[in-house]
């Protein structure tokens, strides 16, 4: 029997096949935890996060309509989640967030960058800083702006996509990305070495 | 050069006529082409963000936290029901006792209120959730 796709999933589950959502969880945990960590930069909260947004899909799979492709459904979805995640961690100032407070504790729970092509320990240590200087400069990213980057860059979303997600226009998701590198370029553009990168051609598709 | 359209160049977003302009604007002006190395190597840096898997019991936690403010909402729902009951009772009450003694004293009531949404208020007292646990136990799961 072939597989069933993400919309008759999401149909089975909207009439009451709770086996359908977990089949739905199964499928995309990885790409809803994977966006959600690189969101808030540390994995409690991450996962954190991730239950949240499957709570909301289970809430809200009433209002899905199968002419919406699921996965762009999936980041809307997600989106306002993280948004709304943002805006209660203002009320809750002990919330370990990265995003809100990068020093101390957004630095301690920085995952070590594990860099086995370095060729010496200076070349891990400047590959080291700039992972920090990365992290630092996509904390400090309006959340709008830091969530397009992340799905332009490591989910493949395309302008049109990202433009259904975030109910703007196509323009308006061009200049929301190019405030996002630009802000991003103004701090980390002394850790740069423009020559030693190549061209990345393709984005990760998960 | 728009920033946005070197954006969208990197991005391969633009119409090929478009792309055909950037390119012969790139080969004409090396401050240009610089530029878009530059951006090349902002986007190539975001790589060093790492990914990671999703915990095994992610669909339990889901679950059991479904389940848990499902509990917590009834609980609200009933307490809203009572309180709700309750303060009928004492109008009724008190109406009562007016009527015996000649009617209720004259309250000034304003005659005009504007009432605005506030979502805040309205999540912050568990109202949405209220509204949420009402939907549910009316049959939407």
């Amino acid at each position: 029997m072939a597989e069933r796709t993400d919309v008759d999933l999401m149909l089975a589950f909207q009439k009451g096949d709770e086996s359908a959502f977990s089949a739905l969880i199964e499928r995309h945990r990885n790409t809803v935890v994977n966006l959600a960590y690189r969101y808030v930069g540390n994995r409690q909260d991450a996962e954190d996060l991730a239950q949240e947004i499957f709570i909301k899909v289970y809430r809200a799979r009433d209002r899905y309509q199968p002419a919406a492709k699921f996965t762009t459904w999936l980041y809307r979805v997600a989106v306002n989640a993280s948004l709304n995640e943002v805006r209660n961690r203002k009320h809750r100032p002990t919330f370990r967030a990265a995003s809100l407070h990068a020093a101390p504790d957004g630095e301690a729970a920085l995952p070590v960058v594990e860099d086995v092509d370095s060729a010496s320990p200076l070349e891990a240590l400047e590959q080291s800083e700039l992972h920090r200087e990365v992290r630092r400069a996509v904390d400090a990213l309006p959340e709008r702006q830091r969530l397009a980057l992340l799905l332009n860059k490591f989910h493949g979303l395309s302008y049109e996509e990202l433009a259904e997600t975030f109910e703007l226009s196509v323009q308006a998701v061009k200049s929301l990305l190019t405030r996002a590198r630009q802000n991003v370029r103004r701090m980390i553009e002394p850790h740069l070495n423009p020559n030693a990168a190549p061209a990345p051609g393709q984005k990760e598709s998960a | 050069m728009k920033p946005e359209t070197l954006s969208a160049y990197l991005d391969g977003e633009l119409s090929p006529e478009e792309a055909a302009r950037v390119e012969q604007a790139l080969r004409a002006d090396p401050a240009l082409e610089a530029e878009l190395t530059t951006l090349r190597a902002v986007d190539r840096a975001l790589d060093v963000l790492p990914g990671c898997e999703a915990p095994d019991d992610l669909e339990q936690r889901v679950r059991a936290a479904l389940a848990t403010r499902r509990r917590g909402r009834l609980i609200m729902l009933v307490s809203a029901a009572a309180a709700a009951a309750a303060i009928l009772v004492a109008v009724l009450l008190t109406q009562g006792g007016a009527e015996q003694t000649g009617g209720l004293p004259e309250v000034p009531v304003a005659t005009e209120y504007e009432w605005e949404f506030d979502e805040d208020l309205y999540q912050c007292m568990g109202l949405d959730a209220i509204e949420e646990a009402v939907l549910e136990e009316l049959g939407t799961t």
